[in-house]
């Protein structure tokens, strides 16, 4: 497959590794504008993951088992007056995959996500 | 939340309405209701990091429309469930493109067309309704060039770096649009090179 760094697309190898970062921080559980944002910040991009190419992605590593989903408690989003969100975390296999990845590539060669 | 913010994920909504309609229910409602956690998040962060509005309402709309070519191959592959992973990836790269074109031949007619009589009611040349033209390919090779770019980042880039020649040929008197142009296609082909030499292997 096209752009992969041992079967993951740059913006796949990004999304896992903030979920480990979130996990390392104490909160597993991240949402998609919150990786979102991390991976902005760690790119130093200006702009934002799509959400076209953020939510495929999520769905991609979540049917490969490399994440887990829930719909937060709805309760929780009816008090702060928003939609709910759907919260990801990283399984073993994501962890897994990293690790590969990793083994893969160079540090060098582990690219950073792109915006789009 | 300023008005032009609600605007754009307005739109934004709107579009995943669109592009989810005829999916299955949960799928569908997944996506909607995932897509506006993501908006409300962002007018949040938005609101608490103290932007400034023209900032924020850029970063929605580029979001937004960077992200629609993947929306659509992305709903386009979903029709081909039936089909292996490799061969549903071809599919939808396939329909994109054919979508691309059928979309691009009345798009590049209309504005050709418009462009020449404009132009010619305006007495200007005729060069200008093949300016539009090209425009009109320009603007559809990167629609498409944006969809392939997540899973074939080589075509991608390619496609892309055919609307940076399209730009400056459509408007070759201006230094500034030759400049831009050539540029485009230097960075799209360094793209995608930079890309093949880091693992994109072609199937």
């Amino acid at each position: 497959m096209r752009g992969r760094t041992s079967g993951l697309l740059p913006i796949e190898l990004a999304i896992l590794e903030t979920g480990i970062a979130f996990r390392i921080e104490g909160t597993p559980a991240f949402h998609g504008f919150r990786a979102s944002a991390r991976i902005r910040e760690a790119t130093e991009s200006s702009l934002f993951t799509t959400h076209g190419a953020l939510y495929k992605a999520l769905d991609r590593l979540e049917k490969r088992g490399h994440l887990t989903s829930d719909w937060e408690d709805a309760e929780i989003a009816l008090a702060e007056g928003r939609p709910r969100r759907r919260l990801y975390q990283v399984t073993p296999a994501g962890e897994g995959a990293i690790a590969e990845a990793r083994r893969a590539a160079p540090a060098g060669n582990l690219r950073k996500a792109p915006a789009s | 939340m300023n008005a032009l913010l609600a605007a754009v994920h307005g739109a934004e909504r709107g579009w995943v309405w669109m592009y989810t309609a005829g999916m299955p229910a949960a799928g569908a409602e997944r996506r909607r209701t995932e897509v506006a956690a993501d908006a409300f998040d962002h007018a949040s962060w938005a609101d608490g990091e103290g932007l400034a509005r023209r900032t924020v309402v850029t970063q929605a709309l580029v979001a937004f429309a960077l992200g629609t070519p993947s929306d659509v191959v992305w709903r386009v592959g979903l029709g081909r469930r039936g089909l292996n992973r490799a061969s549903a990836s071809e599919a939808s790269i396939a329909a994109l493109v054919v979508l691309g074109l059928v979309v691009a031949l009345p798009v590049a007619a209309f504005f050709g067309f418009l462009g020449r009589d404009w132009m010619l009611e305006s007495g200007g040349s005729r060069w200008a309704s093949f300016a539009t033209f090209l425009a009109a390919i320009a603007g559809t090779l990167l629609f498409i060039g944006l969809g392939m770019f997540d899973r074939r980042p080589a075509s991608g880039a390619t496609l892309i770096a055919l609307c940076g020649v399209c730009v400056a040929i459509s408007l070759w008197w201006s230094p500034a649009a030759v400049a831009l142009g050539g540029t485009a296609c230097v960075s799209a082909i360094a793209a995608a090179r930079w890309t093949i030499s880091h693992n994109a292997v072609d199937n």
